[in-house]
């Protein structure tokens, strides 16, 4: 049977339009058609979702009776009728004249979560919030990963916009190209979760700290998923300036694996802490792009060594990274409200954690995987016990005897 | 306005530099993106030369330029401009005509770094250049530990 399906949100809309006394309210509709014509979307507002299909005129009706069959050259493709008690029925015209759809309201959000009960408290999470800043391979598949979650709030925060390169690696598609990834993203959370308060930030986090200090804060957590050890080390100052805990995580040179890292400031390492020069230089990280790796090098370094640096990986080779990364943050999450994630919690210590894809790199030197489990091997995670640097110069305790020179703004020549 | 975290950087900062490089004196100090540290450093071989040292909005995430402010322009050994962004010599591209030095490469750039190392590193830098000056070899020999 050809199904038709229209949103709950867009009927109260049309609902609150409708006075009492009138006999019916009807208005036209942009449908689009799928699957040679068996499935049908019904927008009365421009979508805020990805969609696709065939575009067809339609026309929904709030009336005491039900759907008439449409007539005139003119008459729309689709029709739908809604009744005051809520009944929905549907036509679809054909080249055998008009036949009845299966018409179904897509719930806003009540329903999209249903099967996560016992698993996750959506409910809980509806009230939380995450800001995620970069918005590349990781940043995004993570951001769809919290609103299929049930997150309640979301800012997505990044510079860029999404060229034909980064598609394979991507959530979002060519449909997207030429587009802000903040909103090409943010559609695409949208259709997971349409009840998400997304917000979004083109702001580049280097050049504009005041921008980005104030999209991010009030949130619960933040996503560091950015491709440069700069801008994370600004986001970590960001996530201790804010007391906010933090999930960074990165990929290595040719994506042979990863690490991540959960700050909760204060209470444990943050990254600078972690990430030291003589740590940076013995795990470089990943260039999926020239353009990255220019921007990261000195102005002398000639394009050919530069090219030498970008190395890609797969996306099946960033995957396990950003898992791990919406673990930890559903961990920090839901955290409090006996949302069933209590074991995770227990299991999850560690606050830094090695992934290997491959034994290449820094890995070349491990073990087969074989049968063993004794020994470090490739596809598993491996959590270490990092301890707070007491002398760290980001999150260490300041020396005292240090003139405050921002309290008298005239002090200084 | 630099935001409290870069503040509590920067007092440090300042006490740290205060004692190790006392020539060197701070400007636009609490405007964020456009303080710097700027004065005279003077060779073993007598030579002085004025540095500015710029910090960048998110320093000390983000690493800082330096300039050579006097003289104006720095000349090789073979008499050319140090103005364009050379490993040999350890120069960015010049900034408002002058001389930048590349003191740390900004991949491993972090922000344990302290200005007082950036600072520490342009006075190397600067031997280097004497050095250079005086033989003809390319600085870099005299900088292996700047290597990119």
């Amino acid at each position: 049977m050809t199904r038709v399906f229209v949103y709950q949100e867009q009927l109260d809309a049309l609902r609150q339009r409708w006075r009492p006394g009138d006999p019916e309210l009807s208005v036209d509709a942009l449908g689009m058609a799928m699957d040679d014509g068996d499935v049908f979307h019904i927008y009365l507002q421009p979508p805020r979702a990805h969609f696709a299909g065939e575009p067809c005129r339609a026309r929904v009706t709030l009336s005491g009776t039900p759907v008439a069959a449409p007539a005139g050259d003119d008459a729309p493709r689709v029709a739908v009728a809604v009744s005051p008690d809520g009944g929905v029925s549907g036509l679809v015209s054909g080249p055998a004249g008009p036949v009845e759809a299966q018409v179904q309201v897509v719930p806003v959000s009540a329903q999209l979560y249903t099967r996560s009960k016992g698993l996750l408290e959506t409910d809980a999470l509806a009230g939380r919030s995450v800001a995620i800043v970069g918005l590349g391979s990781g940043g995004s598949t993570i951001a769809v990963a919290l609103a299929q979650s049930g997150i309640g709030r979301m800012v997505l925060v990044d510079r860029d916009r999404l060229e034909a390169g980064n598609v394979a690696r991507h959530a979002c598609g060519i449909g997207d190209l030429g587009r802000r990834k903040t909103t090409a993203v943010a559609d695409l959370v949208h259709g997971k979760n349409p009840a998400l308060d997304v917000v979004t930030a083109d702001v580049d986090i280097l050049q504009n700290p005041d921008a980005l200090e104030n999209a991010v804060r009030g949130t619960d957590l933040l996503i560091a998923a950015t491709d440069s050890d700069r801008s994370r080390f600004v986001l970590n100052q960001l996530a201790l300036d804010q007391r906010l805990p933090a999930i960074f995580g990165r990929v290595l040179t040719r994506a042979c694996g990863g690490d991540v890292l959960r700050v909760r400031p204060f209470e444990g390492p943050c990254l600078a802490c972690v990430y030291t020069e003589q740590f940076l230089a013995q795990r470089p990280r990943e260039f999926s792009r020239r353009s990255e790796a220019r921007e990261d090098a000195p102005a002398y370094v000639a394009d050919d060594d530069l090219d030498a640096t970008v190395q890609v990986g797969l996306a099946s080779d960033i995957a396990p990274i950003s898992t791990m990364m919406v673990k930890l943050a559903l961990v920090e999450l839901s955290r409090g409200t006996s949302g069933g994630l209590e074991s995770l919690d227990q299991d999850l210590v560690a606050d830094f954690y090695v992934w290997a894809n491959r034994r290449e790199g820094v890995y070349a030197s491990w073990p087969q995987m074989g049968y063993e489990f004794t020994k470090p091997a490739v596809l598993r995670w491996y959590g270490a016990n990092l301890s707070r640097n007491d002398a760290c110069v980001s999150c260490g305790v300041a020396p005292a005897g240090a003139d405050n020179i921002f309290a008298n703004r005239e002090a200084m020549a | 306005m630099w935001n409290s975290g870069q503040q509590q950087r920067l007092m440090q900062e300042r006490m740290i530099l205060a004692q190790y490089f006392p020539t060197l004196a701070w400007y636009n100090p609490v405007v964020r993106g456009s303080t710097y540290v700027e004065g005279v450093l003077t060779t073993n071989g007598g030579g002085r030369y004025q540095v500015r040292i710029m910090l960048p909005a998110q320093y000390p995430n983000d690493c800082p330029d330096m300039l050579v402010m006097q003289p104006a322009l720095l000349w090789d050994a073979g008499g050319r401009p140090m103005v364009t962004a050379s490993a040999e010599n350890h120069t960015l591209e010049a900034i408002g005509g002058h001389t930048r030095i590349c003191h740390y490469n900004p991949r491993f750039w972090t922000p344990q770094n302290t200005i007082y190392l950036v600072a520490l590193k342009g006075r190397i830098w600067l031997e280097a250049y004497e050095a250079h000056r005086r033989s003809g070899r390319p600085l870099d020999d005299f900088l292996p530990h700047m290597g990119s």
